[in-house]
């Protein structure tokens, strides 16, 4: 006879790794779609998933393979690419800690039509596709979540089909900047700090941009004074300066 | 590692649909708790230790599902090939079987890791 004790175990094994088991004491805690579950419910949830790190470069699922649960963020950065049939890899979007993935597969049962790639080292639930269907079928403030997320990324999508036809390059990175701002930025006096390490050729996968050209217009912004660069870390010196540049009001 | 006969197999088979893959992917990385188990029912896993090829696994062999159900960590790389076709065992179908085989000799092998 089989006794599984997933509460005991998964303590066990997430205080070994120093995760935060239950979502409870997520970091990420406030941002995600069962933050609205009772008590009872979140630790059904906590005893259900699957705790793990992965870290840099590794991928949580791949373009083209079969879809199977769903994967909530508990802290860092994930980068979603798709490959074209030309073999060039576009990055669609980056998720950060209290974004879901995976979560349109789950809907329409077709493949993975992108691929999920840490971008720095991540903490990630997973959730199987069974158990988030009972879930969205009992808890309403799950589906309703749900629901606001995927206009959110249908939005996001569109606002970036549009973005590439009514903005040229200059615009799209400094549209580009300022989205970073909202996502990862952090006040630092005066400027913001980009607590996010893209690589050049990243950033330019983003804004549909040669890596060159990229980099060209960084240094233009960095000659006007909007942003500044330490290191590898990135600062918005001129947040309505971008603004403008960005041709954008939010 | 055990092999499941092809009836053991069947009883799978009957409530869980294979899918493909089709892409050489790392499914399950050494040191991780799998997300899900699987089941080969065609092609072929290979699981690498430390980055070095330890073994090639096959039809009739399950992956992953007793550390899934036990919280232990993976200790290989399992890397699945191109066209190999699985059963996919997530936790709520893993407990579905367990539920309703709860005499069958299939769940002993829900119970083991991946020696």
């Amino acid at each position: 006879m089989l006794h599984y004790s997933p509460m005991e175990t998964t303590m066990s094994s997430a205080k070994k790794q120093d995760l935060p088991y239950k979502c409870e004491n997520c970091p990420s805690r406030g941002e995600g779609i069962f933050c609205e579950l009772s008590h009872n419910d979140l630790d059904d949830v906590s005893n259900h998933k699957v705790l793990n790190t992965y870290k840099k470069g590794q991928t949580l699922f791949v373009q083209g393979n079969p879809p199977y649960g769903m994967y909530c963020i508990s802290n860092g950065n994930i980068k979603v690419t798709q490959v074209g049939e030309d073999g060039k890899e576009a990055i669609v979007r980056i998720a950060s800690a209290g974004d879901v993935l995976g979560h349109r597969s789950l809907f329409t049962d077709q493949y993975y039509n992108a691929t999920a790639t840490a971008i720095d080292d991540c903490t990630v639930c997973f959730l199987d596709k069974k158990y988030i269907m009972k879930l969205v079928q009992s808890q309403p403030s799950v589906s309703v979540n749900l629901i606001s997320k995927l206009g959110r990324d249908l939005g996001a999508a569109e606002h970036r089909i549009s973005s590439f036809y009514q903005k040229n390059v200059r615009e799209r990175l400094a549209e580009l900047l300022l989205l970073l701002k909202e996502s990862h930025g952090h006040k630092e006096g005066e400027r913001y700090k980009l607590e996010i390490k893209l690589t050049r050729e990243e950033m330019a996968s983003i804004i549909g941009t040669a890596s060159e050209t990229l980099i060209r217009f960084m240094s233009e912004l960095k000659q006007e004074g909007f942003i500044s660069q330490e290191g590898k870390t990135i600062y918005i010196d001129d947040e309505k300066g971008l603004l403008d540049f960005a041709n954008i009001s939010y | 590692m055990e092999r499941l006969s092809p009836d053991e197999m069947n009883i799978i088979l009957d409530h869980v649909q294979p899918r493909d893959y089709g892409t050489m992917t790392e499914v399950i990385y050494e040191g991780q708790i799998p997300n899900v188990g699987y089941l080969i029912v065609d092609g072929t896993i290979d699981l690498y230790k430390r980055k070095k090829p330890f073994k090639a696994l096959g039809v009739g062999q399950l992956i992953g599902v007793g550390e899934l159900m036990n919280n232990h960590n993976f200790r290989y790389t399992a890397v699945i090939h191109p066209g190999t076709k699985v059963c996919i065992l997530d936790r709520s179908t893993i407990f579905e079987l367990l539920d309703e085989f709860r005499d069958d000799e299939v769940k002993k092998y829900f119970e083991h890791d991946c020696a």
